[in-house]
């Protein structure tokens, strides 16, 4: 009985007393989240450092360079990759491609993160000049962004708020309606805003800004919501680029490739990698562009790997019409960035001369059983396009080294481009390299104020214009031979003068459909891919994912389904 | 459709007993990973290949493509690893004699059998480079025969045993 009575009086105790009505307020000290880092000086700088690095999953590494460089009428596919889809045309080029769902979903991360900087950053406790400079930052990587969204995948969401949780929808708008409301006002803040150069050098400038919004401006030009001065402003646009700042083109085409001078007077805007980071392992991309336009040479006699010849993944190989384009007689493109010459690494291999070939007269029969050369000397050549008449299958065959002549390139042998090799790799495996992207470079800046200047009827401008860039690309002598007259001007000579200037720089594909004639070049000049090619490939499809995450589905690009 | 089944025999004569069970499965498409080309088929000619047959001018077979030393795998070639995975297997025999009790009680025993039995002895199936019996729950859904760490493949036992009784 008292038991109870002690149990009962327990439990109108326990009832009267109320717990505490305060929420429990935790204060996370070692959080890193938007709303505690960002809103901080450090981490605000971090944050806008952040926007830049969603650059670097898609430039200078395989899927920029697959996305841009074949498919096109200047490269096809070589031997090696998962990829040659982009290149084929076929099945499967379709949405659950993971290069289609990888670029998507960088792209928007980066955008996300822009958005982020812009949201996150409105009260952070720094000068307000400082604040504007880096919020002009955000906005031109993420005009940026959105101009590859538009220009890969047509018509996509737009959102120029930072997403906060998780999001199940997504809005469909026209590309028209992104250009007005995303890349255009972003890009003209940043110009407004920018300095001409920054103290940490990659940082986004008034002249990168000028520059992109030109490009942006000269490409709506084509599209059917252009609007009545697009390509007056991007004329002049351009023009600031080439005279109001310190941007000079450097004499020599060579020296562009130079891998010790990167921060030329020729470059505009790049993608910034590091020896440091690549060589430690802190960076993973760097720019890779060193391993995927070599032909296979290490399988040759006389030959193994090495760093300085590179590691030959043979993706890319050139295209007849691409090899073509250079009158080598007057222009030196050709010869400054594609290989000649490789030069014998290993002797075990060193191939000797045979009594056959003794008899048939190619040697003296004293050097039988002899080494055909030593190691230094040249164990392969490709003597390029052109050649033909003097490389015949006879003199090849007296040649101590092997020669490839055109009729011989094929899939795992062709005229490699060695624009972006990189001989100070720690190792000859290393696939991280340490150059910089070029994303904007003075030459091509003429070129497009060129491609403007046609559009406004101006052949005798764009005739200047390319006769700035031919005669720094002509042989030594030969300046007066490579000038063009305004007669000669067309879209498709711009073509042309892009394609032997820019090779392998990641415009080509985005090139050609600005300018509306990716079919059309694509049938005539890529065998791999002119059967299959069809009009709707002038986008890519959207990725499979993006449709499986959206409630209510999203829309697929025509011919894609 | 996919079928399983399995028959279960036991015979004896004499002191001898032999049981064995056959255990069925007719239906279902498994992936080889040895087909696979990213592994050990490119047919690129350069590297060591599965033995599969694959096409010549002098043999024009449909099994496989040719190997070309200019592409690093056919293309589609992931339609070449798939394979029909019905089989056969002799899931397990056992074949015993039991001694006659007189001589089993001249070396002091009530009981002594002689046996020797097996497990997973033989598979007859279409699919002919390994066991096509895989786990599917391990293999994230697609069963595929000789990849990734958790496959176990059936192990084959061979027992061999004496069962005295005193």
């Amino acid at each position: 009985m008292k038991s109870r009575i002690y149990i009962l009086i327990l439990l109108v105790v326990a009832f009267l007393v109320q717990s505490c009505e305060d929420y429990l307020r935790e204060e996370p000290v070692s959080d890193v989240s938007p709303e505690s880092y960002y809103t901080t000086p450090s981490g605000f700088e971090d944050a806008v450092e952040a926007t830049y690095s969603s650059m670097k999953p898609f430039f200078g590494v395989e899927r920029g360079f697959t996305l841009t460089v074949f498919g096109t009428d200047t490269y096809t596919n070589g031997a090696d990759g998962s990829h040659k889809a982009y290149n084929f045309y076929n099945g499967d080029l379709n949405p659950t491609q993971s290069f289609v769902r990888d670029t998507w979903r960088d792209l928007y991360r980066g955008i996300n993160q822009a958005n982020a900087v812009l949201n996150r950053g409105i009260n952070v406790p720094i000068a307000d000049d400082l604040k504007t400079q880096r919020f002009a930052e955000a906005r031109f990587l993420r005009a940026l962004y959105y101009f590859m969204i538009v220009t890969t995948y047509g018509d996509a969401h737009l959102s120029l708020e930072e997403t906060e949780g998780v999001v199940v929808t997504a809005n469909h708008t026209p590309q028209s309606e992104i250009y007005k409301q995303a890349i255009i006002p972003d890009l003209e803040f940043a110009i407004s805003t920018l300095p001409d150069a920054q103290g940490n050098y990659g940082r986004a400038t008034k002249p990168a800004a000028e520059f992109l919004l030109s490009k942006v401006l000269l490409t709506r030009s084509y599209k059917s919501f252009a609007e009545g001065n697009d390509v007056d402003r991007a004329e002049q646009l351009m023009s600031n680029v080439i005279n109001n700042y310190d941007f000079a083109l450097l004499s020599d085409f060579a020296d562009l490739f130079d891998i010790s001078n990167e921060q030329n007077s020729e470059v505009v805007f790049t993608v910034q990698n590091s020896k440091s980071q690549v060589d430690e392992g802190l960076d993973n991309e760097g720019h890779r562009g060193h391993l995927y336009f070599l032909m296979e040479y290490d399988v040759l006699p006389g030959l193994t790997r090495d760093i300085e010849n590179g590691r030959p993944w043979k993706r890319f190989r050139p295209t007849p019409f691409l090899l073509g384009l250079w009158n080598r007689t007057i222009d030196s493109r050709y010869d400054k960035t594609f290989k000649h010459a490789w030069f014998s690494n290993r002797e075990s291999n060193i191939p000797k001369w045979t009594a056959d070939e003794a008899t048939k007269g190619f040697v003296d029969v004293s050097l039988v059983g002899q080494p055909k050369f030593i190691l230094g000397d040249t164990a392969m050549y490709i003597p390029g396009p052109g050649t033909d008449d003097v490389w015949t299958a006879d003199k090849q065959a007296r040649t101590r080294y092997t020669v490839y002549s055109s009729n011989e390139w094929d899939e795992r042998r062709f005229p490699s481009l060695n624009k972006w090799i990189d001989p100070t790799r720690p190792d000859r495996q290393k696939e991280q390299g340490q150059r910089d992207f070029i994303l904007m470079r003075l030459a091509d800046g003429y070129l497009l104020r060129a491609e403007a200047r046609l559009k406004q009827g101006n052949t005798q401008g764009a005739a200047e214009d390319l006769n700035v860039v031919r005669r720094r690309a002509a042989q030594p002598g030969q300046e007066a031979a490579m000038e063009i007259t305004a007669a000669d001007v067309t879209l498709d000579f711009i073509l042309d003068e892009r394609a032997r200037e820019l090779v392998g720089e990641g415009h080509r594909w985005w090139d050609l459909v600005r300018t509306g004639k990716l079919v059309e070049r694509v049938r005539l000049h890529n065998p791999q891919a002119a059967p299959n090619i069809q009009d709707f490939h002038v986008v890519r499809p959207i990725p499979q994912d993006q449709i499986d995450r959206t409630l209510g589905g999203y829309p697929q690009n025509p011919g894609y389904n | 459709m996919t079928f399983l089944g399995g028959i279960t025999n036991r015979f004896s004569y004499k002191g001898f007993d032999l049981s064995f069970f056959f255990f069925f499965r007719q239906g279902g498409t498994i992936r080889s990973e040895f087909h696979r080309s990213g592994s050990l088929n490119g047919l690129f000619g350069r590297y060591n290949n599965l033995d599969v047959d694959y096409w010549t001018p002098d043999n024009p077979t449909n099994a496989f493509p040719r190997p070309n030393q200019n592409q690093e795998f056919p293309r589609n070639n992931e339609t070449l690893a798939y394979f029909d995975g019905s089989f056969v297997k002799l899931r397990n025999a056992s074949f015993s004699y039991t001694v006659p009790t007189a001589f089993a009680e001249k070396l002091k025993m009530s009981r002594l059998k002689l046996y020797v039995s097996g497990q997973n002895l033989l598979v007859f199936s279409p699919y002919e480079t390994f066991d096509p019996e895989v786990d599917v729950a391990a293999t994230n859904g697609i069963p595929t025969v000789g990849a990734g760490d958790a496959i176990i493949p059936a192990t084959k036992i061979i027992l061999f045993g004496v069962n005295a009784q005193f």
